[in-house]
């Protein structure tokens, strides 16, 4: 591992999310190890390129995993929406990740993928190595220079939280319990 | 939740707070000093963080400077993206357009996330009188609105309540068995709020920033209740003050660092929820309204001597480090913003005459200046409301009489030594009991002359000098 991503696995450490650096070959056996405690896991994911070109829904499904895909009409989204909330995890892409602060900014494109990273108790984010850079201002940067930053975007550190009571930190509270960030190392 | 409303005599409200503590440390200064303590250690470990607060100090000036131009910037993205704009002169006029947004939804009930601005517009109330059941979904504000409390910091709004006081209130109103564990009642809190997620026609939420450059509507949260409402329901408002507009998302990258650090000593926030334009797909909001408030703003904006509070980013940081607001807490200021910014803005907003106690309400000792992530000189703009409440005539006869007095001494220097040498006579015959200054001595000695001017020291000592 680089410093590069040392320093995000501290920062992520720190934040109570995770870090899987791996091979593109063994991205479905990762993803997998990490679904492992649901017996039939139900997972959404979006519409992504990575996610496409690593063949996320067809590993996963021969492995047994249900998958809920993004709901092509509007007739589907009550359904969909229902599914969602109760599904074990969401699968997304990022546009890129800030290593230092662990940080994930997430495109919501067209049509609108924010729910899978918001619904399911579980957050998987898989970029490749390319995408990583040291800071927030850099991340930043990038993205103001890909001509992608007309459209919903959020900035992901890690799982949901809150200390509103007596300043204790609890995890999860509206958003994902667990965060795990898949970089692809070439 | 009632309409914020000012104590009627801020003192005797800070007195009966301190009257009503227990010996226990209050959960309000264990909480400002865990905060603080958090923030003290990043920037310690930051050696640019100087040079950052003066680079997104300076960006917020020329932000403000460019007030009109930025305006014009953003009301043209808007547009282009589809975003709804409703421009809103006073609490009234944002409320009722909250209102037929609601109604044109044929919505029972509004999902909010956290805001400060819809506190300081009564917007709970009115909907309430309305027939609409506002929901708060930021765990601090749902436990406040249970409780029909206003929140008792910007950033903490239950943090003067124990974990206790917490339980007890689940007990109570959401009939579950009582527990006081963090964990557990956030699970409580999650699990109702989910269903009223996934139901919600409309949603509400506050904004940090908004961006000039692309239209994004920027909120800053933890827990994802700002996400939520903003993606679940069909139509989303997004509730603003009109000060809060920034130049690019370069700078909002640098903006939401220094609040992230400010407010919970974190180094970013869990999301940066970045709105750009409704969804044309199957799922997401369809509608995308701001309502840009003034409410007196526009006058702060107008007013050179105070304009620079317009800077602020609501971090809550000035609360946490201040020695007042560490002793009384949130709510004895009445109002919607407490501590240090709150004893500029809340009567900057309203008028001195509205809040004549507040600028009064401070030590000037300087804490918040120095904390504060965007450099408002807080101190400085208290003088200058002190001296605007002096100049309206407001104080009382006694004091007047006083500095008359004061100032009649000082100005010639016999009546200087003359008064000074009365005083020390004075002070010879009666003990410092029998000088009472109403108020100042209650918790202090009066403060007593030396036995000899230094003018009489001063001409002694050359006296034996020259003898030598």
């Amino acid at each position: 591992m680089n410093e590069q991503l040392k320093t995000l696995e501290n920062a992520l450490t720190s934040l109570d999310a995770e870090l899987v650096v791996c091979h593109r070959d063994e991205a479905i056996e990762q993803l997998l190890e990490k679904l492992q405690e649901f017996d039939h896991p139900q997972v959404a994911i979006t519409d992504e390129e990575l996610l496409q070109t690593l063949c996320i829904e067809k590993g996963l499904t021969e492995a047994g995993a249900e998958i809920l895909l993004f709901p092509a009409s509007k007739t589907e989204v009550e359904e969909w929406r229902k599914k969602l909330s109760m599904a074990d995890a969401g699968i997304t892409s990022a546009f890129g990740i800030a290593a230092e602060t662990g940080s994930a900014l997430l495109l919501s494109g067209s049509p609108d993928r924010r729910m899978v990273s918001l619904l399911p108790p579980l957050h998987c984010i898989i970029v490749e190595e390319s995408s990583v850079t040291n800071t927030i201002d850099e991340m930043f940067q990038r993205w103001l220079k890909s001509g992608l930053t007309e459209g919903n975007a959020v900035v992901v550190s890690g799982p949901s939280r809150t200390a509103d009571i007596e300043k204790e930190l609890v995890l999860g509270v509206h958003g994902p319990v667990r965060v795990i960030m898949f970089v692809i190392h070439e | 939740m009632s309409r914020p409303k000012l104590p009627s005599d801020l003192k005797q409200s800070f007195r009966e707070s301190l009257r009503n503590r227990s010996d226990v440390p209050l959960p309000y200064k264990v909480n400002t000093e865990k905060s603080t303590r958090r923030r003290d250690e990043l920037v310690s470990d930051w050696p640019e963080f100087d040079r950052v607060r003066d680079r997104v100090t300076t960006r917020r000036r020329e932000a403000l400077e460019n007030l009109d131009a930025l305006h014009t910037q953003l009301k043209a993205n808007w547009e282009k993206n589809g975003v709804q704009l409703h421009e809103a002169k006073d609490a009234e006029a944002a409320c009722e357009i909250i209102l037929s947004i609601l109604q044109k939804e044929n919505a029972d009930r509004l999902l909010k996330s956290k805001t400060m601005v819809s506190e300081e517009i009564g917007l709970n109330e009115y909907l309430e009188n309305h027939g609409i059941q506002p929901i708060e979904t930021d765990l601090g504000e749902y436990i406040v609105q249970l409780r029909k409390e206003a929140p008792s910091h910007i950033t903490m709004p239950a943090m003067h309540l124990t974990r206790d006081d917490v339980g007890h209130l689940f007990e109570e109103k959401l009939g579950i068995p009582f527990t006081n564990d963090p964990p557990e009642l956030t699970k409580v809190a999650r699990k109702t709020l989910r269903k009223e997620f996934l139901a919600a026609k409309v949603g509400l939420c506050g904004v940090n920033f908004a961006v000039a450059e692309t239209g994004h509507i920027v909120t800053v949260t933890n827990e994802g209740n700002g996400r939520m409402v903003t993606t679940m329901p069909r139509v989303v408002i997004a509730l603003m003050g009109m000060e809060r507009v920034t130049q690019s998302l370069e700078d909002v990258a640098q903006l939401w660092q220094l609040l992230a650090l400010s407010a919970t000593g974190q180094k970013a926030t869990v999301y940066l929820n970045l709105q750009h334009s409704p969804s044309t797909g199957p799922a997401g909001p369809e509608e995308i309204h701001v309502v840009l408030l003034d409410n007196g703003r526009s006058r702060i904006y107008a007013d050179p001597e105070l304009n620079e509070v317009l800077r602020c980013i609501r971090c809550g940081a000035c609360l946490n480090v201040c020695p007042v607001y560490r002793q009384v807490g949130g709510h004895p200021y009445g109002g919607t913003y407490p501590g240090p910014i709150g004893e500029v803005f809340t009567p900057a907003l309203l008028g001195i005459e509205q809040a004549p106690d507040h600028p009064f309400a401070s030590s000037l000792c300087g804490a918040c200046e120095q904390i504060c992530p965007v450099s408002i000189p807080i101190p400085e703009l208290l003088l200058r409301l002190r001296d605007r409440k002096v100049q309206s005539g407001k104080t009382g006869k006694g004091e007047d009489l006083l500095w008359k007095q004061f100032e009649t001494v000082m100005m010639k220097e016999t009546r200087y030594r003359k008064a000074s040498n009365l005083a020390r006579g004075v002070q010879r015959i009666l003990p410092a009991s029998m000088l009472p200054v109403p108020g100042w001595t209650n918790h202090r000695d009066t403060p007593r002359f030396a036995g000899k001017s230094f003018r009489t020291l001063w001409e002694q000592k050359k006296r034996e000098t020259d003898d030598e």
